[in-house]
């Protein structure tokens, strides 16, 4: 693993830290006031400024200071998190983010002056701060700012290690603080340091931590050398050393805990109030027989000058409240995960795609001979949706990452147009396949921003109506019959149709005389180029907006739908394939062609009577189901495919449902089969073809086409809406 | 696998054996390092483990050179690191390990 793997680990983590802390966030914005909730997200960004410092990230590491340090201020009840700070804490998460971004290359560097300044003189505005942070020479307030410290961070662990050579830089302020006050000097941290088997796994060096303890004025008290073995049983990839160091009470804890912010998974570190040695060394004792994955636990309350124990003090006094905080809690199970590349998923996918058209070759092989195979082939069959499902569960993430990113959104929406939006998001767990979840964002987005510009109203609007004037923008997703749906609903004014109607005849969408239902009004506004926008935003209304969106959603395999109220709202449901890779599939047969109807569309499928038949004239047929009239849509006109069933009386009818063009009747001659069919591009193998979703190859190796419904159904309807029009 | 207890204490040669540490004592090296040592510290009584050239060394290197005190304490042999760089002293200072390794060292 070289530095590069190391630093791309450290970006994930940044994600995940990103994550924690807007989900921290969010909780407080809330309403949550649970302590927890604000030490998650210090946590979450103490642990990026550490790594940001360890790989030389400076602007991210002298930002991500000032947040923490008013973090550490409402973490302490220093200061209350109000409504006006919590949006300060929003606007630095978002910095934050764009700092990571920029570092990964997404974008540019963030220009922080501003928002620095004010969170740093948030934290200053605070009686005393000035003078603690000014007592504390260990503060990390002034290390972004040397710029020679600084440069050596870029994160070389040969050069790291080969820079143990030099002495830890002398820090004269600290001696002098430490020699002032003797009684605290006597009290301060115990800091216990025990590298587990695996603390150097990847490069990881533990004598590192040392050198950063004794540069926060830590002195080395004892070394625990009892578990070295005889040459003859030494093992260079066991951890046998423990160390105990002190340190002055000066030392803020935070900055001993970020010493260990990566290791802590690796390392036994204990950190409590020198005196406590009896009661943290049962601590460690207990952890070593109790803990399948040593991390720091045990911290007690931070020593503060002013309720740091006397010298005089008994020991017990302040030994209850360190035993409770050193005694660990139990054990849970942990839960592992590994880091797989993408790649190596994709490649299981593909075979266990190629396995299931094997097995179904196979099948038909066996089914045609005189080997009667049935139980074998049955629990074959088994087997391998079992491994399909568990390759897919492997390929599902959570929404959670799209969804997370939309909240951002949000607050960037309402600066700009002044809305007041609750953003109330569910399901955020349901989780979908990666390729499909990286593709969903662009979308959805514009979903957002298109419900906020257009959906809802200003604050003022919507007390002029009666209404809060918060605006409820709800997200949410869910599994339904096999899709995911994904909707974005907004308790706004809803679609105006006299409007749309309007535009879409201004922009020769439809014409002056045509009939048309709300629902397919509403639908107008995907159509190409059409904008209802009174002016060109950077927020929506440039037109192409939510063309993309059912174009991008329709890519995926999925439909986009409308319900909408005037006054009352809107409801956008994408509805999506849980997975790209396989779907459940008709088998049927069009003259001499076979063709794949995914059977998420199908309703029913029968054979009519002459009565079920009423015929349009121009060799127009309808469908009488339950008393419905549905247009009958023959594959094989449809498709140019001769020696087809040409009566409905002769072939099979097979009803579908569309999301936005209705439901209808697919003609066709025969059903062979219904079964999984392993879904192949045609725009990566040839090239996108109208009508056709993509290709599989079926059990006797025959190339079979896999109809796109939604667009067949509309193109065989538009004459209808053409011809109303 | 030998273990450090059937080491034979008789027939130990008088002269100093002397092995030179590498300039990088990691996991990579450590195992060679200790492979050098063994039949060292069961031949010889004195051993001098020369670390001059020391430019890199964490914690197995550490463990390392504790590991070989200990193995020559149970032979009845002696073991002393001669010349440590200025790196290899910066890291056992480190770890607060000066009495354990360089004390010896520090008689001769």
């Amino acid at each position: 693993m070289n530095s590069d793997d190391i630093q791309n680990i450290f970006l994930q983590e940044c994600d995940e830290g990103l994550t924690a802390a807007e989900d921290g966030l969010i909780q407080s914005k809330s309403g949550n006031d649970d302590p927890e909730v604000i030490n998650s997200i210090f946590r979450a960004v103490h642990s990026i400024k550490g790594g940001a410092g360890a790989f030389g990230f400076t602007e991210l590491q002298a930002f991500t200071h000032h947040f923490e340090t008013v973090l550490a201020q409402v973490r302490e009840g220093e200061r209350p998190l109000t409504e006006d700070l919590l949006g300060t804490l929003f606007s630095a998460f978002d910095m934050l983010a764009d700092h990571v971004a920029a570092i990964k290359g997404e974008q540019d560097k963030p220009d922080d002056a501003a928002l620095t300044q004010i969170l740093h003189d948030i934290s200053e505005s605070l009686p005393g701060v000035q003078a603690k942070d000014e007592a504390n020479p260990a503060s990390p307030e002034t290390a972004p700012a040397e710029p020679s410290a600084v440069a050596d961070l870029d994160f070389d662990l040969d050069s790291l290690l080969s820079g143990l050579g030099d002495e830890p830089a002398a820090d004269d302020d600290s001696a002098t603080a430490v020699d002032d006050d003797n009684d605290i000097q006597a009290a301060g941290w115990t800091i216990m340091v025990k590298p587990d088997t695996g603390a150097m796994d990847n490069g990881g060096e533990p004598v590192l931590l040392l050198r950063e303890l004794t540069e926060l004025g830590a002195t080395c008290q004892a070394v625990d050398i009892s578990n070295i073995p005889l040459l003859a049983d030494f093992d260079p990839e066991a951890a046998y050393l423990g160390w105990t160091f002190h340190a002055s009470a000066d030392v803020r804890r935070e900055d001993i805990e970020e010493i260990f912010d990566f290791v802590s998974d690796v390392c036994t570190i204990v950190i409590s109030l020198a005196g406590q040695e009896a009661v943290l060394e049962e601590a460690v004792t207990e952890m070593a027989e109790t803990k399948p994955k040593a991390e720091a636990v045990a911290v007690a309350e931070e020593p503060a000058p002013d309720s740091a124990p006397e010298p005089g003090d008994p020991p017990s006094v302040a030994a209850p409240a360190a035993a409770e905080q050193a005694t660990p809690k139990p054990a849970a199970k942990p839960h592992q995960t590994i880091r797989v590349e993408l790649d190596k998923l994709d490649r299981l996918v593909n075979t266990v795609g190629e396995l299931v058209i094997t097995q179904a070759m196979l099948t038909e092989r066996v089914m045609g001979s005189e080997v009667d195979a049935t139980q074998e082939l049955a629990t074959l069959d088994h087997l391998t949706r079992e491994l399909q499902d568990s390759a897919l569960a492997i390929r599902a993430q959570p929404i959670q990452s799209v969804f997370s990113r939309v909240h951002r959104i949000v607050r960037e929406l309402e600066n700009e147009t002044g809305k007041r939006v609750d953003l109330v998001v569910q399901g955020e767990g349901t989780e979908l396949d990666k390729t499909v979840l990286e593709k969903i964002g662009e979308p959805l987005t514009h979903l957002i921003r298109n419900a906020v510009d257009h959906g809802l109203e200003t604050p003022e609007e919507r007390e002029a109506s009666g209404k809060d004037p918060v605006g409820t923008l709800k997200l949410s997703a869910e599994h339904r019959n096999g899709r995911i749906l994904i909707s974005v609903s907004d308790n706004g004014k809803g679609i105006n149709r006299s409007v749309v109607r309007a535009k879409a005849l201004e922009r020769g969408i439809i014409t002056e005389d045509a009939r048309l239902t709300d629902e397919e009004i509403d639908n107008l506004i995907f159509a190409p180029g059409f904008s209802t926008a009174q002016t060109v935003s950077s927020i929506s209304g440039r037109g192409v907006g939510m063309d993309v969106v059912r174009q991008n959603v329709q890519a995926l395999g999925g439909r986009v739908s409308i319900a909408s109220t005037p006054g009352e709202g809107s409801i956008f449901t994408l509805a999506l394939p849980l997975t790209l890779a396989i779907a459940d599939g008709m088998i049927v047969s069009v003259g001499d062609e076979t063709f794949v109807i995914p059977l998420t569309h199908i309703v029913e499928s029968l054979r009519p009577t002459e009565a079920d038949i009423k015929s349009m004239g121009d060799d127009k047929n309808m469908l009488s189901v339950r008393g419905q009239f549905l247009p009958i849509i023959e594959l094989a006109g449809q498709l140019d495919i001769e020696k087809a069933a040409s009566v409905p009386t002769d072939a099979v009818l097979i009803v579908v449902e569309t999301e936005t063009a209705g439901s209808a009747v697919l003609m066709v001659d025969d059903i062979q089969d219904q079964r999984q069919v392993v879904i192949k591009s045609l725009e990566t193998n040839f090239r996108q073809i109208g009508g056709v979703a993509g290709a599989t190859i079926l059990g006797d190796g025959q190339v079979a086409l896999i109809m796109d419904v939604e667009t067949l159904v509309a193109e065989a309807r538009r004459p209808r809406l053409a011809s109303a029009a | 696998m030998m273990t450090g207890r059937s080491f034979d204490l008789m027939g130990k040669k008088s002269k100093p054996v002397a092995v030179q540490l590498p300039e990088v004592l990691d996991r990579m090296t450590a195992k060679q390092v200790a492979d050098m040592l063994i039949p060292s510290i069961t031949k010889a009584a004195t051993i001098e483990i020369g670390g001059t050239d020391v430019r890199q060394i964490g914690q197995v290197g550490l463990q390392l050179l504790l590991s070989a005190k200990r193995t020559a304490l149970e032979c009845g042999a002696d073991v002393t690191i001669r010349d440590p760089s200025d790196a290899l002293s910066t890291v056992i200072a480190l770890a607060g390990l000066e009495t354990e390794l360089l004390a010896a060292s520090a008689a001769n």
